[in-house]
């Protein structure tokens, strides 16, 4: 099976350049993912490099652009990929070393976003409850594990990395304002109003379509709108 | 303008725009399917009706404003350097205001007898 990998050292490469490997099919095993036939693939050359951990779908770490469409590697079927399989680092950051990619821009931007509960009553001697209907709220939003799949395929996120909070911050912005123990609606609000934040969002739906969770950013933000206009009604 | 109107407040313009948008080009297009196409003189005659003049302006501003959101859109996405991008709205604005002082001026004409 045939693969072309990005590549770049920048102690070593004047710029990246796309290198051919060759898997013999005699390795590849029914229902192999994509990330086991890198790990293959490293074996012969140790220079490879990318991210990976728990290599089911959890860690969120090995992130990565195949053929044209970002995904994870750990939970992508290698029968379901188009040959030869063309894997580039995550779009739109800044390359450290072949599939290895800089993510503070996404961290920045996550951090920026609050994403913990802000409230101001005194701890109570048991959890801060919830009713079941309100802890409803926080599905398709808590389950997010920060791969970066969705703000890295998404235009907006590209071109102003550093004012737009990107579909996954976002996600985390409604998660918490969603959430009926926060107190700090005002405050976060606040904080996403003007023109770059949040509405840089041009409903372009990449970061649903890629998102390996099956989450849907483009309705968090949309609810966040929504609630725009209800606080300024 | 505040911070807000550049946000929320263009976000929801940009809507409000296009829903009468809509319903004017609807409306227009139905008339005419209902109605057949007009000569000249009853296009005249359409739009010299005050009320047709007013929906007109209306809708040339709708337009307009549609338009200037859009176009700002794409030139906070795209252009980055400050003074490049004011040029490009500067450039922008004097175009669409240019187009709304010809709409009006035409549907002045249009209403005003003894005109060709």
């Amino acid at each position: 099976m045939k693969f072309s990998i990005y590549r770049y050292d920048p102690d070593r490469d004047a710029k990246p350049y796309m290198q051919d490997y060759e898997l013999p099919e005699a390795q590849i095993q029914p229902g192999m993912m994509l990330l086991d036939a890198l790990l293959l693939l490293k074996a012969d050359d140790e220079t490879l490099s990318f991210r990976r951990s728990c290599q089911e779908g959890v860690c969120g770490s090995d992130g990565m652009n195949i053929n044209g469409r970002n995904g994870l590697a750990c939970v992508t079927p290698l029968a379901s990929l188009n040959k030869p399989v063309e894997i580039r680092p995550l779009p739109g950051l800044p390359v450290i070393r072949d599939l290895v990619v800089d993510m503070e821009q996404f961290y920045q931007q996550y951090r920026n976003a609050k994403p913990y509960l802000i409230n101001d009553d005194p701890c109570p001697e048991v959890e801060r409850l919830q009713t079941p209907e309100q802890r409803d709220q926080l599905d398709g939003l808590y389950e997010c594990i920060l791969c970066a799949c969705c703000s890295t395929a998404c235009p907006s996120f590209w071109w102003n990395p550093d004012k737009f909070l990107g579909p996954a911050a976002l996600l985390q912005a409604w998660r918490f304002l969603a959430d009926s123990r926060d107190q700090a609606t005002e405050e976060r609000l606040n904080n996403l109003e003007g023109p770059f934040r949040l509405f840089r969002c041009h409903t372009i739906m990449n970061c649903v379509e890629v998102c390996p969770k099956n989450l849907n950013p483009t309705r968090a933000i949309g609810r966040i709108k929504e609630l725009m206009v209800k606080r300024s009604l | 303008m505040s911070r807000a109107a550049e946000g929320l407040g263009g976000w929801l313009l940009q809507r409000f725009t296009a829903v009468y948008l809509a319903v004017y080009l609807l409306a227009v297009v139905a008339r005419l399917l209902i109605q057949g196409t007009p000569g000249y003189a009853e296009w005249r005659t359409w739009f010299a009706l005050p009320w047709m003049g007013v929906l007109t302006v209306m809708f040339a501003i709708a337009v307009l404003l549609h338009a200037w959101i859009g176009v700002r859109e794409v030139l906070i996405d795209y252009v980055h350097p400050v003074w490049l991008r004011l040029v490009c709205m500067a450039v922008t604005g004097l175009v669409l205001l240019g187009s709304l002082l010809w709409v009006v001026r035409a549907l002045t004409l249009a209403a005003m007898p003894g005109t060709a």
